[in-house]
């Protein structure tokens, strides 16, 4: 009976262990989903979104209000360095670890300037020295950073496409 | 043989041990790690790097690369205001005010949690293509049969599947830490139903 009762709860730890498991690696495989969807994207290349419509099926729940662009860092051997311009309605950078952890936002109204630099730092890349722009601290060598501007009535379309092509997300070493 | 079936039957008992608390999880965490606001859900810092492992999981199935507060408050309803769920076969009237940020916008999604094909290309209202009403509130209709759509025409509104169960998402930007404080209470929009087809 006792022996029984052992395996039983043998059984029960074990299953648990491996739920537990499942659920703390699932947004892992979440974020590596989206980058596998993002085919066009290779590591530390911007890729931009159209305006989202009904035929958009990457990410669940996505706002039709806002025009999107990504970059799938890695930052393993060097900091990542991403510039943009920003805009005077609302402009976000917001950036996403392996596990899909929002770590840091950065948003137009946290910026004086009318462009912007940010140096984001791996756990393992190699120390540089600046002076011209943020410096931010990824928990995990790769994630992803997505910029979110908003559409507003779209009257001002042209110039949030314009926007896009101001974006460059690339190694300091490159 | 008999050694290695018996430990398959082990290895099998430990997956639906596993599946089983994976499915009870999806379906009872996302109420307790959910704020209620009358008929609207919230997980109040959805990116938020302290999260535990089942909020973190919860949020990737719903939307995965969610902001942390301050920067947005994420709302959703699958229900109005008698708790009944949103249908398709039914005609509903949002009714809000004003929300205090930078910005907010309401809009519906199909039961795949994707946006509603409809020949408008029209999907959402933000605060700045609403039309207030003249006491500064507003009402957005949502229908997924045209036989509503001559008595709301002139108004605000947006198609949803005919078929089949639909949810609403309210997306407040920039809101600021008091907001987040008073999520419980924070005056947010109504879903009532109007009629459904007969």
């Amino acid at each position: 009976m006792k022996s029984l009762f052992s395996k039983i709860l043998l059984l029960f730890i074990l299953g648990t262990t491996l739920h537990l498991t499942f659920i703390y690696y699932y947004p892992y495989f979440k974020m590596w989903q989206i980058d596998r969807n993002n085919t066009s994207m290779s590591v530390n290349k911007i890729t931009h979104g159209k305006k989202i419509d009904s035929n958009y099926r990457d990410i669940i729940r996505p706002s039709p209000d806002l025009l999107y662009s990504a970059c799938s860092y890695d930052a393993t051997y060097s900091p990542v360095i991403i510039t943009s311009d920003v805009l005077d309605t609302y402009w976000a950078m917001s950036f996403y670890s392996s596990n899909s952890d929002n770590y840091a936002i950065i948003n137009d109204m946290d910026i004086d300037d009318s462009n912007v630099k940010v140096y984001l730092f791996g756990p393992n890349s190699k120390p540089t020295k600046i002076n011209d722009g943020y410096a931010i601290f990824s928990p995990s060598n790769k994630g992803a950073v997505l910029i979110r501007r908003f559409l507003g009535n779209e009257s001002n379309i042209d110039e949030l496409y314009k926007n896009q092509d101001t974006l460059t997300c690339d190694t300091l070493d490159n | 043989m008999i050694f290695a079936r018996k430990y398959l039957l082990y290895f099998l008992i430990i997956v639906a041990i596993a599946a089983l608390e994976t499915v009870i999880a999806a379906k009872i965490y996302p109420e307790i790690a959910s704020i209620k606001n009358d008929i609207w859900r919230i997980i109040p810092s959805p990116g938020d790097p302290d999260r535990n492992i089942y909020t973190r999981a919860a949020v990737a199935t719903q939307g995965t690369l969610a902001s942390k507060k301050p920067e947005q408050a994420y709302f959703l309803t699958e229900i109005d205001i008698e708790e009944q769920p949103l249908t398709g076969s039914c005609l509903y009237k949002l009714s809000g005010e004003d929300i205090d940020s930078r910005w907010w916008s309401i809009n519906p999604y199909a039961e795949d949690g994707f946006l509603i094909e409809n020949s408008e290309k029209l999907y959402s209202y933000n605060s700045e293509t609403i039309n207030y009403n003249p006491t500064g509130g507003y009402e957005i209709y949502f229908l997924g049969n045209n036989e509503f759509i001559t008595e709301i025409s002139d108004k605000n509104w947006l198609r949803v599947n005919s078929d089949e169960n639909f949810s609403i998402a309210l997306r407040v930007y920039n809101p600021g830490e008091e907001f987040f404080s008073n999520l419980k209470r924070v005056n947010l929009p109504i879903v009532e139903k109007v009629r459904c087809s007969e």
